[in-house]
């Protein structure tokens, strides 16, 4: 992302520095620093930002900059959020045509082999799931949501929780299966 | 505790409220895991919404205005797009494949006559180009060509919809140059369970193409959607993707 701020370069010792500000414990300050990344990640995306990865790393960076720099934080998710709003600003000066999605959207003959590639990761993160999961994810796609919630003896909020919840381990499986390759 | 309700949730997702409300509810989620997790579900649902259909012509253009504008978003919409093929219909219950298939092969044979004369109708060829399936004269046999090219349109695979004297279908594949000559083994599923597979199977001419001919008695075909894979000493070549529609099933059990 190009900024002025960007030329400044985490360095190993600012990042640890971010690390310790977020935990004392290494393994929990490693899991709050993927929470923050991700939150912070999903509001570049909702703000309709181009890059949300690029951008929250950008604020991460800024957020170890001024760590690095002895500035005080009280609170330092909320001290993102106030640079990940200012990003989103800069951002938006920068983009000063609107994109139009749909046109994005169009699927070119080049992707029939990717989307193929997609639906066989899909399929084996499907395989990978405990039984119980995956019966229960098919069966919210297909069947009457009430209905299925009754014979789970749940409610149909709790039942949407559940489903979405394997939705989402089997989207971080597919993710990380397309990363590998 | 201030409680946010789901439509709120919405709205924010789609910019749907104003701007400091936004602003406030943006500075609740991002301090609350749960609330930011429930935001995250209620994306996920919008998008499987999408994906079939199911949402209005407004909220359509919201979404791909609002959560469909960068290449991460984008990839959520192809998951859940994937993941809709994958899970779309329940389990098919557990038939006798070897019997069925001496039967379809019987009612093959005894409709070959009829098939024969029927390919040769001028019309055929763009009346089967079409998405939805032309509908066959009653009888005993039904064909219809698939494309590669389906795939790329997962959002609505083809139609198949047969009459409900069909009691055999003929799928052809076609293939790509360069893929014919070659010996094939095909295996048909629904929701990830295999429900057919035959091999080996050899390529025709058709026109100026080839196709892989599949012959599959329709009283093994629940009304949803399918996937075929055709594959080449192990490795899949190409898929193949089809609808079918209550019709296909209406045939009276013997």
């Amino acid at each position: 992302v190009p900024t002025t701020r960007s030329k400044w370069e985490l360095s190993r010792e600012a990042f640890a520095r971010l690390l310790e500000e977020l935990d004392a414990n290494p393994d929990v300050a490693g899991e709050k620093f993927i929470a923050l990344r991700t939150r912070l990640t999903d509001l570049f995306a909702w703000q309709r930002c181009d890059s949300p990865e690029d951008l929250a790393d950008e604020t991460l960076n800024r957020v170890a900059r001024k760590l690095s720099e002895n500035q005080v934080i009280q609170n330092l998710v909320s001290y993102a959020l106030g640079v990940a709003r200012m990003i989103v600003h800069e951002d938006r000066r920068r983009e000063q045509e609107k994109r139009a999605a749909i046109r994005e959207l169009k699927i070119v003959g080049g992707q029939a082999k990717q989307e193929s590639d997609l639906l066989e990761m899909v399929r084996r993160c499907l395989a990978s799931l405990p039984v119980e999961s995956r019966r229960l994810i098919e069966r919210y796609y297909a069947e009457d949501l009430q209905r299925l919630a009754r014979e789970e003896g749940i409610s149909v909020n709790a039942l949407r929780n559940r489903a979405l919840r394997i939705r989402e381990k089997l989207f971080d499986c597919v993710t990380r299966a397309r990363d590998i390759e | 505790v201030i409680t946010v309700n789901r439509d709120e949730l919405i709205a924010y997702l789609l910019h749907q409220m104003p701007e400091e409300q936004r602003v406030a509810l943006e500075d609740r989620w991002m301090e609350d895991p749960d609330l930011h997790q429930q935001l995250r579900s209620l994306e996920a649902e919008l998008l499987d919404a999408y994906v079939r259909g199911d949402v209005s012509a407004n909220d359509r253009t919201s979404i791909e205005s609002f959560l469909l504008t960068s290449d991460s978003q984008r990839r959520k919409l192809e998951f859940a797009r994937a993941l809709q093929i994958a899970v779309s219909t329940p389990h098919p219950s557990a038939r006798p494949w070897g019997m069925l298939a001496a039967v379809a092969a019987c009612l093959v044979l005894g409709a070959a006559v009829w098939w024969m004369a029927w390919q040769n109708l001028a019309l055929r060829r763009e009346l089967i180009s079409r998405s939805v399936e032309t509908r066959a004269p009653a009888g005993s046999l039904y064909s219809a060509l698939l494309r590669p090219e389906t795939t790329r349109g997962a959002l609505e695979p083809k139609l198949i919809q047969p009459p409900h004297t069909t009691e055999v279908m003929r799928l052809e594949l076609e293939l790509d140059p360069g893929d014919e000559n070659q010996s094939y083994a095909v295996e048909l599923s629904m929701a990830g369970n295999r429900v057919w597979e035959e091999e080996p199977i050899h390529s025709e001419p058709r026109g100026s193409r080839f196709v892989v001919p599949v012959w599959i008695s329709t009283r093994e075909l629940k009304p949803g959607q399918y996937q075929i894979k055709l594959s080449v000493g192990g490795k899949a070549i190409e898929y193949y993707y089809f609808r079918t529609a209550p019709e296909v099933n209406a045939l009276p059990a013997r």
